[in-house]
């Protein structure tokens, strides 16, 4: 299960929790914000994404006691857990990104 | 819109429809009001990406592995078996090799027992293809006293049992016959039946066409009137729907066609026309040459039917046969026809079986040491609050689904196995017999799939989840012995395996080398470069007997004049040919101790006859011209179990005379003395056999022999040219070679014996496989012990002994158990083993050598690998 690297939209879901807990829509939208529209998350793949992240622990559902079980939306919050793997994530991106510049600068050069 | 989505979502898993329907509606309401914006394109879009969304995380669910601890105790109680069936699906596919030779192993002891199944099936358990076939009896007489089992039905008798017997529908009489039917496309030879009326009665089938015969036709002097079958109708009248009253010219005799028959009604043999026999039952004398068919009258059994006969017989014996020389018998219709094959099929049944035990065996014994090495895996999934239920259902499941793949595979082999045994015996099978793949079969193959599930299922499954399994998830690797109530299993399975196979090797073994014997047996007369055919004239172009003498002089003459032939004659029963037995008094004979007398083998031949078979001068001479030429000349050749027989060990028979019972007949010297010809067949005993000149009572239907020293086959298109132009209303048949006659003489013992060969060296494969992949096995199983004692001084030797040690120890155990089995077993081979004895010295110690040798290989190769182990790589290993 350690992967090397996140899933896209795994990492965009927790980026999307990384200011404030939401809910599955506003997640969604946020991805889609967040991605300048390149990411759009389709019901079956966000909500499945939740659960497997929440069975990972790296978000967990708010105790909010539903008034009506239809009506019930859900919101969720990074743990701590789900938060490192973003930094960790973000960082590693980030050292990517730096030495994708550097390469490329290299690469004008020649 | 929302309604079309909610249906979509059926595809969605279910435990993500149920936590998140809702949810997942509106956001696709959100998606789709945002394609609106975009146009129709964009609205389509949503749609097939919100489907494929949908299906992408259905596929996602299957392939991911569940983290038990996310799933509440209510659903974990409802999983269904589906899910079960998809981890058994990866469970097997994540050991492809494994599983590959598992299905292979299966298949191999299914498709085995398939195909003899349906041999067994076809010959033994399918009716016979009449309506209520239980009541169907065979009739016939029987002569104990005489010392002879068949008789044949002597027509005047069968009039009597006819009109007073009470416990039978119907019964009838027939006798087999080949026919020459001749037109102007030529002349052919078709087999048929001389049968009485009744036959339509006992058998209970309609003609498909017009009708059968009346007991009007079916009398002396009767209107010639001929049954035909459909398959005649079909290739000489091309199924014209008017061929009742067409005409058909049978051995020279114009008969009118008034019914065709379906074909199934193509009972004993290849039936092709069904003749009134037109008995006339006030003859006297008659030949005892008929077979007979009852029908019981419902609840009647053949004993009962039996005793009925005898009591309609009993006028018969007081008036003529006041010894009760000739006694009436009933038997069940599969008793007479299927008794050749009972108990080669029996042999052949049980090989098959025990085939597939091993094969169960071996299955067991890498599914065991694959659910050893699963131990670990059953334990965390037991601690994660899987009930053993649970894990049982799971690893039946998986059994399952390999013994179904596998079951279908040798569903499908067993098939093709099955033709190719058929083609193997061409007419060694009963017509009437259909091998297909039947009902019954598949039936048969179902029931062998579920015994295989149980037979290898067993150890497995219980050794993974039995015991105490919190040890084996404490056990920090799966690097030691642990189970060693497993090991032994694993050991136990291996020892059966090599005894069922030791005693399959023996039996198979002894069978080949006794075939091997049967085919050395000397078979009185040089087989090489002799051929043989019938030709058959027909009574009606011909009437009288010196019109046929003429034509077999006239046919020996210019076939020797043929370039390439040296020698030629002909012969009324060529060896493994037919039988015509005969009782005679003996000059000076030995008192009989028992009484009986024993029936002679009497043939008639040319002189030629005995040159071009190559059968050998004991003493005095052959026969030579002018021999049964005239009435005085009275001349006999006798075997050797003739003189042995009447005159005692060590008699020449020259010069001594016999002459037939008849008070007044004239006696007849013998001449000469040949060797014997194995005439019933290379295994069967001799009887006492004789020779007349052919002159003396010349036949209508004669073989011919022809002896030539260039391949006897190129001499035919010379022959039949020959023929046709001596008479073109003629037919030629049974061409053979005598070594093809010996080659189908033998040809159910050959396919008998092979076949069992065959499934003994797949059985010792699949023991050594076995024995090998166990081996292999348990060296993996204890690398790290290997390394440690490695580390601690222990030498290669050491190891590798240590190694072989264990597993040669089983295989010595099974196959000492094997052996002596098999010298049990193998008397059940009885006369099939020719006189080889049952522990026959060489071949136990062949199959005690291969067996050990190989296990010794098998044993050898892991323990190679085990002893050349880095002992710093091996306790690395976890």
């Amino acid at each position: 299960m350690a992967d090397a690297s996140l899933k896209p939209h795994w990492f965009h879901i927790l980026l999307a929790l990384a200011d404030g807990d939401r809910h599955g829509l506003a997640i969604a939208r946020d991805v889609q914000t967040l991605s300048d529209g390149a990411l759009r998350l389709w019901p079956a793949t966000l909500y499945g994404s939740l659960d497997e992240l929440r069975a990972r622990g790296w978000i967990e559902e708010l105790a909010d006691p539903p008034a009506d079980e239809s009506e019930r939306r859900r919101y969720y919050r990074l743990t701590r857990r789900g938060r490192a793997v973003l930094t960790e994530e973000a960082e590693r991106l980030g050292r990517l990104v730096r030495r994708a510049r550097a390469r490329m600068r290299t690469g004008d050069a020649r | 819109m929302s309604r079309a989505y909610r249906a979509l979502l059926a595809l969605a898993p279910p435990r993500l429809r149920a936590r998140h329907g809702a949810a997942m509606e509106e956001l696709f309401a959100d998606r789709l009001a945002a394609a609106r914006a975009r146009g129709r394109a964009a609205v389509l879009a949503a749609w097939v990406r919100a489907a494929t969304d949908l299906v992408h995380a259905r596929a996602a669910s299957w392939r991911a592995p569940r983290v038990p601890l996310t799933v509440p105790v209510d659903e974990r109680t409802t999983i269904m078996a589906g899910s079960d069936v998809r981890y058994a699906w990866r469970a097997l596919l994540r050991q492809r090799g494994a599983t590959a030779l598992v299905v292979l192993m299966l298949a191999l002891g299914i498709a085995a027992n398939v195909a003899v199944f349906a041999i067994v099936n076809g010959l033994f358990l399918r009716p016979f293809p009449f309506p209520q076939p239980d009541r169907l009896v065979y009739i016939n007489t029987a002569a104990p006293k005489w010392n002879l089992d068949v008789v044949g039905i002597n027509y005047p008798d069968f009039d009597r049992w006819r009109r007073d017997q009470k416990l039978f529908d119907a019964i009838t009489t027939y006798q087999g016959a080949n026919f020459n039917l001749a037109d102007a496309a030529g002349a052919v030879r078709v087999g048929g039946l001389l049968i009485t009326c009744d036959f339509t009665k006992v058998f209970r089938i309609e003609p498909i066409l017009g009708r059968t015969f009346t007991a009007d036709e079916d009398k002396p002097k009767g209107p010639p009137v001929v049954v035909i079958s459909a398959a005649l109708w079909r290739e000489r009248f091309g199924a014209d729907p008017n061929v009742v009253g067409r005409t058909l010219r049978v051995d020279g005799t114009t008969r009118t066609i008034i019914g065709v028959m379906p074909p199934e009604a193509s009972f004993p043999d290849d039936v092709k026309l069904w003749v009134p026999m037109a008995g006339d039952p006030a003859q006297p004398y008659q030949s005892y040459s008929g077979d007979g068919i009852g029908r019981l009258k419902p609840g009647v059994t053949a004993e009962q039917a039996d005793a009925d006969l005898k009591r309609a017989h009993q006028p018969i014996w007081d008036a003529s046969d006041k010894d009760h020389v000739v006694t009436p018998f009933v038997k069940p219709l599969h008793e007479t026809f299927v008794r050749d094959y009972r108990g080669a099929a029996r042999t052949v049944t049980a090989a098959v079986a025990v085939l597939l035990l091993i094969a169960c065996a071996n299955v067991a014994a890498v599914m065991l040491a694959r659910a050893l090495a699963r131990r670990r895996e059953m334990g965390i999934r037991l601690a994660l609050g899987s009930s053993r239920l649970r894990l049982l259902r799971q690893l039946l499941i998986e059994n399952i689904m390999l013994a179904v793949a596998g079951g279908a595979i040798g569903l499908a082999a067993g098939r093709w196995a099955l033709g190719a045994v058929i083609r193997l015996l061409p007419d060694q099978l009963p017509r009437w017999a259909a091998f297909h793949v039947d009902l019954r079969v598949i039936a048969f193959s179902f029931l062998v799939v579920v015994a295989t599930v149980i037979l290898f299922g067993w150890a497995p499954a219980l050794h993974a989840v039995g015991g105490d399994l919190r040890s084996a998830v404490n056990a920090s690797t799966n690097g030691t012995t642990g189970a060693p109530r497993g090991r032994r299993t694993l050991w136990f399975l291996v020892a059966g395996e090599f005894a069922l196979a030791a005693a399959l090797l023996v039996c198979g073994t002894l069978l080949i080398k006794a075939f091997d014997r049967v085919r050395h047996v000397d078979p009185g007369f040089r087989a090489d470069h002799v051929l043989t055919f019938v030709v058959p004239l027909s009574e009606g172009t011909r009437p009288k007997p010196e019109q046929w003498m003429t034509f077999w002089d006239d046919l020996l003459a210019r076939a020797k004049a043929l370039p390439g032939v040296d020698a030629a004659g002909v012969v009324t029963c060529p060896p493994f040919g037919c039988h015509w037995g005969n009782f005679y008094v003996i000059d000076n004979a030995l008192p009989r101790p028992d009484g009986k007398d024993p029936v002679v083998l009497t043939r008639l031949a040319s002189p030629g006859y005995f040159e071009a078979m190559g059968i050998r001068l004991k003493s005095g001479r052959f026969f030579q011209e002018p021999d049964g030429r005239s009435k005085d000349s009275r001349v006999v050749i006798v075997n050797e179990t003739f003189v042995r027989t009447f005159w005692g060990e060590g008699a020449d028979g020259v010069g001594r005379r016999i002459r037939y019972r008849d008070a007044k007949a004239p006696w007849i010297t013998v001449v000469g003395v040949v060797r014997d010809v194995k005439h019933y067949g290379l295994e069967q005993p001799m009887r006492p056999g004789l020779y007349f000149p052919v002159a003396v009572d010349p036949r209508p239907t004669l073989t011919v022999a022809i002896h030539s020293a260039q391949d006897p086959t190129s001499l035919m298109p010379a022959i039949r040219e020959m023929v046709r132009g001596m008479d073109p209303e003629v037919p030629l048949f049974q061409v053979r070679t005598m070594e093809e006659a010996i080659r189908r003489s033998m040809a159910l013992r050959a396919a008998f014996s092979w076949m069992l060969a065959v499934f003994a060296g797949l059985a010792f494969v699949l023991a050594v496989g076995g024995a090998y992949g166990v081996a292999t096995y348990l060296v993996t199983q204890r690398t790290r012990e290997i390394g440690i004692r490695v580390a601690l001084g222990a030498r290669t030797a050491d190891i590798f002994r240590s190694v072989v040690a264990g597993g040669a120890g089983v295989v010595l155990a099974g196959v000492a158990g094997g052996l002596a089995a098999s010298i049990f077993v193998a008397r059940f081979l009885g006369d099939a083993l020719f006189g080889v004895s049952t522990h026959d010295p060489g071949v136990l110690s062949f199959v005690t050598l291969i067996l050990l040798g190989t296990a010794l290989l098998a044993n050898g190769f892991p323990a190679r690998r085990a002893a050349r182990l880095d002992p710093m790589r091996s306790l690395r290993t976890e």
